[in-house]
């Protein structure tokens, strides 16, 4: 059956939305993990045709929190040379902090083995010009979650302080693992 | 490699209305992505829209909101809501503004997980204005097949709604 749009109101009115591709976000690989969970997933032999990429999570990781972070690193490069700065919001309170010579970036915050059933976090990170040998990389991230009581909701930057191409992204948990049905899509962006 | 971003509805009000619903959403895709310039006919200037899913009006929605209308951020939340907030909508006060807002939902069709969104909002006045972001979620592990966007009051007249999705790989 096609997508039916109806507005209802002062004006009720049907559209049938025909589907239009728009044409240069690309997907490139989808990693869902099974019933073993996993530490870590990796996205490599990262084609260099695109300008930007993006990364769309959906996680829960098995430790006993309500939330903790999935990591990412480049190129596997496990040197301290990640930086981030966090703005989040916790539903009380405002929070900014920033964190220099890292081992590892943010990718996003996800939820854990004390969440209640059920609720993952979810996040977007964007790389951009990430094939560009004259800059160092930086992502933006927008993720949370919501716990109906408790949650976040997190704007981040990671710093990746390095002039290569990145070919490979590894995400991963520091501690534990990531949990059956989390998903991760790497998506590529074409310039003009 | 295929294109993977595609409209699947859109729509711009020809008069003032009090929703609109992308109905029948295909299961195909991984992500939705809903993309709105809108605005209200709220009296203020910062009004609240809302969002219902597969036409679920129970108190099943809750959300956590950051926003800031240019000095100290806020955080807040609802809980036990009867639907997903759209805060900070532009209303009546200025005929010619709208706000942006970006709906993004991920994995909207699996049947294993409550449905999270994150969302991005800016709505500019004369003198100022509001942007915020939020996650919400819907605590039902149903395939969201219907998304109804509503404006509070009405949405003004060239508010406009478009729906996309996000394919994976084959």
């Amino acid at each position: 059956m096609s997508p039916i749009l109806e507005s209802i109101g002062s004006v009720k009115g049907f559209g049938w939305g025909a589907l239009a591709a728009v044409g240069t976000f690309e997907s490139i690989q989808t990693i869902t993990v099974g019933a073993t969970s996993a530490a870590s997933v990796t996205f490599s032999s990262i084609p260099a045709t695109y300008t930007h990429l993006q990364i769309r999570s959906i996680a829960r990781i098995d430790q006993s929190n309500t939330d903790d972070n999935v990591y990412m690193r480049f190129n596997a490069d496990t040197g301290a040379n990640y930086a981030g700065h966090y703005l989040f919001g916790n539903g009380s309170s405002v929070v900014a902090a920033a964190a220099a010579s890292q081992n590892q970036g943010v990718a996003c915050r996800i939820t854990g083995a004390n969440s209640g059933a059920s609720i993952f976090g979810v996040g977007i990170c964007d790389v951009l010009d990430y094939t560009n040998t004259n800059k160092y990389k930086t992502a933006r991230v927008l993720t949370g979650h919501d716990q109906n009581g408790s949650g976040l909701v997190f704007l981040m930057s990671t710093l990746w302080q390095n002039t290569s191409a990145v070919t490979s992204i590894t995400l991963f948990a520091l501690v534990g693992n990531m949990t059956q049905y989390s998903q991760f899509a790497l998506y590529g962006i074409k310039g003009a | 490699m295929p294109a993977t971003y595609e409209k699947i509805a859109t729509t711009t009000l020809g008069s003032a209305t009090a929703s609109v619903t992308f109905s029948s959403i295909p299961s195909t895709y991984t992500d939705l992505v809903l993309v709105a310039y809108a605005a209200n006919t709220g009296s203020d200037a910062a009004n609240t829209g809302y969002m219902q899913y597969n036409s679920d009006s129970g108190n099943n929605y809750s959300d956590t909101i950051v926003y800031t209308e240019g000095a100290t951020p806020t955080s807040f939340r609802t809980t036990n809501s009867n639907a997903i907030g759209l805060w900070t909508i532009m209303g009546s006060t200025d005929s010619n503004r709208y706000s942006s807002i970006v709906v993004n939902f991920q994995n909207y069709s699996n049947s294993t997980t409550y449905k999270t969104t994150l969302n991005r909002i800016g709505t500019a006045t004369a003198s100022g204005g509001w942007t915020n972001m939020s996650a919400g979620v819907w605590r039902n592990t149903n395939a969201i097949t219907s998304i109804l966007v509503g404006g509070g009051t009405n949405w003004r007249s060239g508010s406009t709604f478009t729906l996309y999705g996000i394919l994976k790989a084959a």
